[in-house]
């Protein structure tokens, strides 16, 4: 009984029904056109994929001014540390200049 | 698939004629309506032919990738409760066991038909994939996106349900 079964299951291997003959004549004509470069493809396949993935909000942050220079909190140290010992001022001094030019 | 990828139609063209007999029959027994297995086989090619460039052959054999994206397809309209389930009543009568005590092979081949669309869908999928269309259990996991014990144990639970009623079908056909 249980080999009928089985013989029967492997029958649904030996269908051999074909799809309409229009379907295929439907699908092709719903096919949108593809214009110019698959951004999302080319994204999704590239190595680099991590990379962008990383500096697109960065991207999108200084592009909607999100990342406004007058809005930075880090300071470049040893630009203010050259410009102690070359322009003759302290790092108070110019720490105080930089939150006034903020402001 | 890389030209296909780049809008290559002619391309899409030939991929279509060769694996649409496939895809139509594994569409045809997950939803036992053929209007709804040309919904679905449509809406697998307009997916194939916006998502080809993610296709990594090292990852997966073409024929596999095609029938996950349409086994896919397939559980995003049962949710969206979209698919049409079709049972014809002609067909229920005619494997009706008391109408007919000869078992022939086509009678044999209705009742299994009938008994498939009684299946809960993930062990109708296992089934069709596994004897119809003539997968091994690797794939068919890397098609119905679960582990290959997971497909082992939808097989053997269809095995068992279908053993059962085949018995009985005998027993009341003798």
């Amino acid at each position: 009984m249980t080999d009928d079964l089985e013989h029967l299951l492997h029958s649904l291997g030996d269908d051999r029904t074909q799809a309409p003959a229009h379907l295929a004549r439907v699908i092709r004509s719903r096919l949108p056109a593809k214009h110019g470069l698959d951004i999302i493809g080319w994204f999704r396949s590239s190595f680099w994929r991590p990379v962008y993935a990383a500096a697109l909000p960065m991207l999108i942050g200084f592009l909607t001014g999100a990342y406004l220079p007058s809005s930075a909190t880090v300071y470049d140290v040893d630009t203010l540390l050259f410009a102690e010992q070359h322009l003759d001022a302290s790092l108070s001094d110019l720490l105080i200049d930089l939150e006034g030019d903020n402001e | 698939m890389q030209a296909i990828g780049n809008g290559d139609e002619s391309a899409m063209a030939i991929l279509i004629g060769r694996h649409i007999d496939a895809l139509y029959r594994y569409a045809s027994r997950l939803t036992s309506s053929p209007a709804s297995a040309e919904d679905l086989v449509q809406d697998t090619w307009l997916a194939v032919w916006q998502k080809a460039s993610s296709f990594k052959p090292t990852q997966a054999k073409l024929t596999t990738w095609l029938h996950r994206v349409l086994y896919n397809k397939y559980v995003d309209q049962v949710r969206k409760d979209k698919l049409l389930t079709f049972k014809p009543d002609s067909e229920t009568e005619a494997v009706n066991p008391q109408t007919d005590a000869d078992i022939d092979g086509r009678r044999a081949q209705i009742w299994l038909d009938t008994k498939l669309s009684e299946l809960p869908s993930t062990q109708r999928s296992a089934v069709v994939l596994a004897y119809g269309q003539g997968f091994g259990n690797k794939d068919i996991a890397r098609i119905m996106g679960i582990s290959v014990r997971a497909v082992e144990s939808l097989l053997a639970r269809a095995r068992r349900s279908l053993k059962q009623d085949y018995l009985k079908w005998t027993q009341t056909n003798d």
